[in-house]
């Protein structure tokens, strides 16, 4: 799926707003460790794969995004939130080897968990894409 | 807070297929709590080699479930607490097993009403405080999602389900 994750990453930096709004620290499956800005990592909690006719493959993945903001204030966070559905919401994706169906949003979740002092979204969009 | 998958089916009246129609998405519902139950005692830990106790190590040797694993059960309370409930059920929280506390239960779901007709919703789900924190992770917790891999499991049967009886549903996290 390193297709995938190289076409949302280029969404990311492709937008100017969202890129800003972070300074560019987004990433993939696990973050830098000690970062004390606010910051998103996406990853890849499910992917189920259909095959509809003529064995022709179809990819159901789940794509999460976790927005984090260590701000005592969740301003930030909802700025970074609508900036991050303004580029993904219903966005068509460039992934190398398939025909891209849609992405859609499907969940989205604003936690603040015990004893870690940080807001967090959780953001969960479904993709749907064919295998060439 | 609760993470729970919620099947939400709207009729346009009620007929005789209702029940059976009910009856088959509880069981499809029991069926996935099974299932996520099973996953979670089957999955791995980041280590496969037992480790001998540290000094002053106090009660049984754990080790962190494998990132992107369903959570291995310790105390086994929230796998005790994956639990079914739905519209018209005789109970407020959903049949827990073990440790699983009556309060950790998935809650009954408020059915409500539509044009013609009443809501009927089953939910498969937790009430534990820190399942989400698991299913999506934290800052610091990576996710040991539980609940998202077996709903997609199921969700194919349940709308073949619903498309057997002619009616339209929405199946949703």
């Amino acid at each position: 799926m390193q297709e995938l994750f190289t076409a949302v990453y280029s969404k990311f930096t492709a937008d100017s707003t969202l890129f800003n709004s972070v300074d560019g620290r987004m990433y993939n499956t696990e973050a830098e460790k000690g970062l004390q800005d606010d910051y998103i990592v996406f990853s890849l909690p499910s992917g189920v794969p259909e095959y509809w006719f003529n064995d022709e493959q179809v990819d159901d993945i789940i794509i999460q995004f976790n927005i984090f903001s260590i701000k005592n204030a969740d301003t930030d966070i909802q700025t970074i939130f609508t900036n991050l559905k303004n580029v993904y919401n219903n966005t068509t994706l460039t992934v190398s080897g398939y025909t891209f169906f849609k992405m859609e949003l499907i969940f989205y979740q604003l936690t603040r968990p015990p004893l870690e002092n940080t807001y967090q979204y959780t953001v969960q969009y479904l993709v749907q894409m064919e295998k060439n | 807070m609760t993470v729970k998958k919620r099947v939400v089916w709207k009729p346009q009246k009620l007929d005789p297929l209702t029940n059976s129609l009910q009856e088959g998405l509880v069981a499809i519902g029991m069926q996935m709590s099974g299932d996520i139950k099973k996953s979670m005692s089957r999955s791995r830990t980041d280590r496969d080699k037992p480790r001998s106790k540290k000094k002053n190590e106090k009660g049984p040797i754990t080790y962190a479930s494998a990132v992107g694993q369903p959570p291995k059960p310790i105390e086994s309370r929230l796998m005790n607490s994956i639990s079914v409930n739905w519209t018209g059920s005789s109970k407020a929280r959903g049949t827990t097993e073990g440790k699983g506390d009556i309060s950790d239960g998935v809650g009954k779901p408020d059915g409500g009403k539509i044009k013609n007709g009443k809501k009927f919703k089953v939910v498969v789900g937790t009430n534990v405080q820190y399942a989400p924190y698991l299913e999506f992770g934290t800052r610091y917790i990576k996710p040991r999602p539980f609940m998202r891999p077996g709903f997609e499991l199921h969700k194919k049967a349940i709308e073949r389900k619903l498309a057997k009886f002619g009616k339209k549903g929405l199946v949703k996290i």
